[in-house]
């Protein structure tokens, strides 16, 4: 166990602590700045992960009309050729069904050395500071830059945020992004199958800003501002680079699932294909009333 | 003799790991309120137009009154039976019975609620000129003057911000500085506050006082030198980093160690530097000064011996303990004894910086951080790890097999 917390401190929770301390030192020994720049420069370098996940998303949304079509068709009756077909369905989409889990996952490392890191550098106490000096690199510009001040406007980075001003933004900036990132379903149901998981679907929406929000009022303000920024600029990304279609009606409605609007076609089932994200926002692929996503002009479909 | 582990102090005879008393006491029922406050109570009392026979029996009952259990009752109804003297207002009468036992509460939820609270000790204690009284301050920044000889509070105050470093003592008065960026001067007799100066940063480290001057740092890189009524003499503000370290004056300087790697010499005078010393990293541990070499050591783990005058080293070159060193090393035994944060204990020459064979010793599965204490005869050290253990270990010849005692929680 010591060797495994030895690894991770000398791979993420030293490397972080360093550079936060830096930042901090560049932007005159503000740590709360230090954190935001942290956790742009992280977006930054995450980027190719989070874009995947947008993809994998968007892809998986466009996939289940025709997902809901082999369920019907194979659900309870044949359940080996339900899972053959799902999985030549995903494979021919491109979709890893974990594929929207891997990024976040990927991101806990950094979140948990954040915590340590922070942990470790606002620790006000002087066991605290001891420990932190020996694990900043022998940098004197590192090292003369402790200790930090923990203050950013009214909040004590170092303490759980008090006035809970944080936690709301951690809250409802994940909520907004969550939304995003499950675009409004635009089919009926057609299965009692497909219809539990756009429930589920919308209550992830709503239990990842509450599970974030309890952690948030628990850990350091410091991490909540980090995930604050963090959501902040996912949204502003996300809405910048993945094309301005988003519906902001639906995204702030309080409708645990939106109503089925139209009983989708077998010729749009068939035209539904998984969503080429990477495609210029003019041709973005637009959910349509009448069921699967669509090109709404001249896109190039991917067979 | 006291020594502190976390947030429990104990009072040891000279000579023995036997404690005469531990603070905060086991069981609060028992534990008095403060000598002030039994002060005031009885204050009131006297008062009250009572018989002086009640008086005596409710003094008695003050006498007896405890920061927690069933003498604060018993107080109470005593006050509540008592029959105003004939002749009397009795609507000021049950005031004063109001206001009696309403400062009963007041003093004892105060009292206990600042035992259950002390967080840990960091810093230095105070001991009063007549050596009666010891001043303490644990990180939660309550002051306890507690006496000597039973551990019992003679007062306590609240200074209203967490104190890090700890409390020196000048006839009458108290001096500490506070994570709040305040230095107090408060009064010894009754805690009252005479002033405070406002430091640019935290102030961690013990002050030190040297004729009439008060030498204080902050984490900010500052060290200030303040005259006895808190005013500003100057400021050297050549740090780069923060100060932790309790400054030490010897002749016309005043040595510092910083968060910068750095010792500095700095001219009593007007604060102008003299010499800087590098270290691998921050001096945080008080230097150690004898026949004007200056012992300091390192949170790189090694310990610099330098010309105090010229900051030239000493030692052909700096003893490696092998793990940082937070502790405050001493003299003892005629020589000098440093602790690693790994349990190391060596003993070295003061005049080559090394360690002979038998200048070793290994406390196994401890970290020690808290600066050695040396007892007054000179001979002994005692060492308080992390480890609810003191060890008291032999300066005077090679080093042997530390006696241990366990401290109790």
């Amino acid at each position: 166990m010591d060797y495994v917390s030895f690894i991770f401190h000398l791979v993420f929770v030293d490397p972080t602590t360093n550079l936060l301390v830096m930042l901090a030192r560049i932007l005159g020994g503000n740590y709360g700045l230090a954190i935001i720049a942290f956790t742009l420069l992280m977006k930054v370098i995450t980027w190719p992960l989070t874009m995947s996940q947008y993809r994998q998303s968007r892809a998986m949304q466009a996939i289940q009309p025709r997902m809901q079509e082999i369920q019907k068709k194979y659900k309870g009756k044949d359940p080996k050729k339900l899972q053959t077909e799902q999985m030549a369905l995903y494979k021919e989409a491109g979709v890893n069904p974990l594929g929207c889990i891997f990024p976040m996952v990927a991101q806990m490392p950094i979140w948990i050395a954040l915590y340590q890191s922070i942990r470790l550098t606002l620790g006000d106490a002087p066991e605290g500071l001891i420990t932190l000096s020996q694990r900043l690199y022998p940098i004197p510009f590192v090292h003369s830059a402790v200790p930090l001040s923990n203050q950013l406007l009214f909040w004590n980075l170092g303490q759980p945020d008090s006035s809970y001003m944080l936690v709301f933004v951690v809250m409802a900036s994940m909520y907004v992004q969550q939304k995003m990132m499950t675009p409004r379903p635009t089919v009926a149901a057609i299965t009692p199958q497909a219809q539990q998981q756009q429930q589920t679907t919308q209550m992830m929406s709503w239990m990842m800003p509450l599970m974030f929000g309890f952690i948030s009022l628990n850990v350091p303000a410091g991490l909540a501002l980090y995930w604050a920024v963090s959501n902040i600029s996912g949204v502003v990304l996300q809405y910048l680079f993945m094309g301005r279609t988003f519906d902001w009606k639906y995204m702030l409605s309080l409708s645990p699932a939106p109503p089925a609007t139209a009983v989708q076609s077998g010729k749009a089932r068939a035209e539904a294909r998984p969503a080429r994200l990477d495609r210029p926002a003019g041709e973005s692929t637009e959910q349509t009333g009448d069921g699967g996503g669509r090109p709404k002009r001249g896109g190039k479909k991917r067979r | 003799m006291l020594v502190a582990h976390k947030a429990n102090l104990y009072a040891l005879p000279e000579g023995s790991s036997n404690e005469l008393w531990q603070f905060p006491p086991k069981t609060k029922d028992v534990y008095p309120v403060s000598e002030q406050t039994r002060d005031r109570l009885n204050t009131l009392v006297d008062a009250l137009p009572v018989a002086d026979a009640d008086k005596t029996k409710l003094k008695q009952k003050v006498a007896d009154l405890t920061v927690n259990g069933a003498t604060i009752t018993g107080l109470k109804d005593a006050v509540d039976a008592l029959v105003q003297a004939p002749g009397g207002d009795a609507a000021a009468f049950k005031k004063q019975q109001d206001d009696l036992k309403t400062a009963t509460d007041a003093a004892t939820s105060f009292e206990k609620g600042a035992l259950d609270k002390l967080q840990a000790f960091y810093g230095d204690f105070g001991l009063s000129s007549d050596g009666k009284t010891v001043f303490v301050v644990p990180f939660r920044g309550i002051i306890f003057a507690l006496d000597v000889s039973t551990g019992h509070t003679r007062w306590v105050r609240d200074s209203g911000d967490q104190v890090v470093g700890g409390i020196a003592v000048d006839g009458n008065t108290l001096y500490f500085g506070t994570k709040g960026k305040h230095v107090f001067a408060v009064d010894a007799t009754t805690g009252e506050r005479n002033w405070q100066f406002d430091a640019k940063g935290q102030v961690w480290d013990t002050p030190t006082i040297d004729g009439d001057t008060i030498y204080v740092s902050s984490l900010d890189g500052s060290l200030y030198a303040l005259d006895k009524s808190g005013k500003q003499k100057w400021v050297f503000r050549g740090v780069s980093s923060g100060i932790g370290a309790r400054p030490v004056v010897a002749g016309d300087f005043v040595y510092i160690g910083a968060f910068d790697n750095k010792l500095y010499a700095v001219s009593t005078a007007d604060g102008t530097e003299k010499w800087s010393l590098k270290g691998g990293n921050w001096f945080w541990a008080t230097p150690v000064f004898q026949d004007s070499v200056l012992y300091a050591a390192n949170l790189d783990g090694k310990v610099y011996a330098v010309d105090a005058r010229t900051g030239t080293s000493k030692w052909a070159h700096p003893f490696t303990v092998g793990s940082a060193i937070r502790s405050g090393p001493v003299i003892a035994g005629g020589g000098l004894l440093v602790a690693g944060r790994n349990g190391h204990i060596f003993k070295l020459d003061l005049a080559s910086g090394t360690s002979d064979d038998g200048g070793t010793l290994v406390l196994p599965g401890v970290e020690v951080l808290a600066d050695l204490v040396k007892t007054a005869t000179g001979e002994s050290v005692y060492v308080v790890p992390s480890t609810a253990t003191l060890y008291e270990i032999d300066a005077t010849g090679k080093l042997g097999t530390p006696g241990s005692t366990p401290l109790p929680q």
